[in-house]
């Protein structure tokens, strides 16, 4: 039998021991991404893989417009990764210098679709986006185009298809695509332009209709994304990187709508 | 005036929730005298009597009469409110409306009178309590002894039925008091209009009224004569 | 410099402090004097949109202003339009969103006018209304003036709840708040800098000269 002195001491270095190890276990860096809104639930989805994949890492994600944050990071926003709904923005951070070397990249294509709420008597499957100039379709929400990559497509769209000067009284902008999703869900516009990525989710699958808008009708919208070059987790955010680009991430992606860069 | 005056009829209860509960009966029919002093000291219940009469607070129960007129009657459900009353009151600080001229003030319940008689009644007033020429003045620019004449001519201007004065000489200063006070005895003689007067001064009691009242623990200790009530009180 | 939205949101202040005029006074009439012991609730709902996130506001606004509500069903049956994105929508937004800085005000200063003399002015046989509107009004001025400017400046500034219910419309709903917003948002700085400047400056006039004459016409009752 051990001395009675001897036990503490020894029960004490164990749970010290063992603490130790736990703080091991536990993740070691923090990557923060700035994400554009259309991308929540594919991105959630694809991050629940990449935790399995890396749990010493720990992902914060914030949502917004991608304008929004392109204004952000231009003034030092701490992020570490940018995921933006179009190509541009990437593109004129790393003119800006704030990229890290060679980091800027690909990740989908994205699509947008017109969207109605599921009782609507517009008859998009037959008509399409022209379903627009219906009388009765009084307002027409769209991302505002001024800084929201799908708002410009949206119209884009609107014009090439010949429905702009029909429907430009009508329009209503959402600050960011998800807030057009939301002004349609909740019914206060009769129909909106959304991205593809926000019609399948959970969310409004149940809550809606969609047809998609054909793609000539506007400019493809590459998703690009960077890593920031004042980025703390190079390393960490090298990772994420890589996963967006392989295999498992693209599969989830196209289920969520969002289409592979054609190689 | 040449109105027969009428008799106050008070018989009321009231309680104050946690706090002093009353209880007064006060006949005053015309031929005990014009004036009626409410003697006692303060926190009897001189002023919640009075307001009670106003219409300004609400029996728990009772009967408030004027004459034939009934202001308060607990049993049939009657509570007229202080604007229906026709009375006149005269608060301890006067309560002088602060953004109106003295003209203003003192015409301020005849607004729906037509114009001539309004003007005819204000130029009355004013030569009875020597206030010529002070109309366009404000309540700040006069005098205490001053704004309690504008304060008396207000509550006379529309021929109350019935004059209520809450210590009308609290808020002189010392050497002021007695002169005005014969004044305001000779103003309320000469207005013919039965009045109730709060008071705690004995001496203010002796001077002013005819019939005195002394309020004492919230109900009515005794009523008569001035030289009934203080000779032998 | 946007003139079109600097026009609406001038004319949605306006309007906002207009309407809580009429509706505010009488409701801090209530709030003042009433005797009912459940006043506190109405306090606290009146209250309300001081606490509140304008987000949330706006979130619940426009899900009350829809055509799926009985209030824009309803709205919709009787006017045959639409209550969300519409300026009628936004002035609705406005009116409850800056509610306390007109009534509170209003309600203290009755609340600080001389019970005695509203006694007084009623057993001069005055009616509640007419002593409402001859006495307690006049001495409440300071406070209504300052209930009126502030709910100006407020609608003025207003943000949250126009970016949840507005749509963004140029002429109807874009207020100038949402478009220095929107230029900053697509890096047209030296637009918002303008448009930013020439708000700070006319709120900063208007602010300067309701106060200053403040000073010099109401202050000038000593209270006995």
């Amino acid at each position: 039998m051990l001395a009675s002195g001897a036990v503490a001491p020894v029960v004490r270095s164990a749970l010290a021991l063992a603490l130790l190890l736990g703080a091991m276990r536990a993740p070691a860096a923090d990557v923060s991404v700035a994400a554009a809104a259309d991308l929540k639930f594919a991105l959630d989805s694809v991050l629940v893989d990449f935790r399995k994949e890396r749990p010493d890492l720990d992902v914060k994600v914030t949502y917004g417009s991608s304008g929004n944050f392109f204004s952000q990071l231009s003034n030092g926003a701490p992020f570490d990764v940018f995921l933006s709904a179009d190509a541009e923005y990437p593109r004129k951070l790393e003119e800006a210098g704030l990229v890290l070397e060679g980091t800027r990249f690909l990740y989908a294509v994205g699509r947008i679709v017109l969207f109605v709420p599921l009782a609507s008597p517009l008859e998009i499957e037959k008509s399409g986006i022209k379903a627009l100039a219906d009388p009765r379709v009084r307002h027409v929400a769209i991302a505002n185009p001024r800084h929201a990559p799908y708002g410009r497509a949206a119209e884009a769209a609107l014009r090439s298809l010949g429905v702009y000067d029909a429907v430009k009284e009508k329009l209503v902008l959402g600050e960011n695509v998800a807030q057009t999703a939301q002004f349609v869900e909740t019914g206060s516009a009769d129909a909106g332009i959304i991205a593809l990525g926000l019609a399948v989710a959970p969310g409004l699958r149940t809550t809606g209709r969609f047809v998609e808008i054909p793609l000539s009708s506007y400019p493809e919208i590459e998703q690009g994304g960077a890593i920031l070059r004042s980025t703390k987790e190079p390393e960490a955010a090298r990772a994420l990187r890589m996963f967006l680009l392989g295999p498992k991430a693209q599969g989830t992606l196209k289920r969520f709508g969002f289409f592979l860069p054609d190689a | 005036m040449g109105r027969m005056a009428d008799g106050l009829t008070v018989r009321i209860r009231k309680t104050f929730r946690g706090g002093p509960a009353f209880d007064f009966a006060l006949e005053l029919p015309p031929a005990g005298g014009l004036v009626t002093v409410l003697l006692g000291p303060s926190g009897a219940g001189k002023t919640t009597l009075l307001r009670c009469v106003a219409g300004l607070e609400r029996p728990d129960e009772g009967l408030v009469a004027l004459g034939d007129t009934t202001w308060f009657d607990s049993v049939r459900g009657v509570d007229l409110p202080p604007q229906d009353r026709r009375l006149g009151f005269l608060f301890q600080e006067y309560a002088l409306f602060p953004h109106l001229t003295l003209g203003a003030n003192v015409v301020y319940g005849l607004a729906g009178a037509p114009k001539e008689e309004r003007e005819k009644r204000l130029l009355s007033l004013l030569a009875l309590f020597g206030l010529n020429g002070l109309e366009a003045r404000y309540p700040a620019e006069i005098s205490g002894g001053q704004r309690q004449r504008v304060a008396l001519a207000r509550a006379l201007a529309s021929r109350p039925r019935l004059l209520l004065l809450d210590e009308p000489l609290s808020a002189l200063d010392e050497p002021l008091r007695v002169p005005i006070r014969e004044e305001l005895r000779r103003h309320l003689v000469s207005s013919g209009i039965p009045t109730l007067l709060v008071t705690h001064d004995r001496s203010d009691a002796r001077a002013l009224g005819d019939r005195i009242a002394t309020i004492v623990d919230g109900g009515v200790q005794r009523i008569g004569s001035v030289s009934d009530v203080l000779e032998t009180g | 410099m946007d003139w079109k939205a600097i026009g609406l949101s001038a004319r949605l202040s306006l309007l906002t402090s207009a309407v809580l005029l009429v509706i505010g006074l009488p409701a801090a009439y209530w709030l003042t004097f009433s005797k009912r012991r459940w006043k506190f609730l109405v306090e606290a709902v009146v209250a309300l949109p001081l606490v509140l996130p304008p987000t949330v506001l706006g979130f619940y606004l426009l899900l009350a202003m829809g055509p799926r509500s009985p209030f824009g069903a309803g709205w919709e049956w009787v006017t045959g339009k639409l209550l969300p994105f519409s300026f009628e929508g936004l002035l609705i937004a406005s009116i409850l969103y800056s509610m306390p800085f007109a009534i509170q005000p209003f309600a203290s200063a009755f609340a600080r006018v001389d019970r005695r003399l509203i006694e007084a002015s009623w057993t001069m046989g005055v009616s509640r209304r007419r002593t409402f509107l001859r006495l307690i009004v006049p001495l409440s001025m300071p406070g209504i003036v300052t209930g009126l400017v502030l709910s100006f400046a407020h609608t003025l500034g207003e943000f949250g709840v126009v970016l949840m219910v507005g749509g963004n419309r140029p002429g109807i709903t874009r207020t100038v708040s949402i478009s220095i917003y929107d230029d900053v948002q697509a890096l047209a700085y030296a637009s918002a800098a303008r448009t930013s400047v020439f708000l700070l400056a006319v709120s900063f006039v208007v602010l300067a000269v309701t106060y200053g004459l403040r000073r010099s016409a109401w202050a000038a009752w000593p209270m006995d």
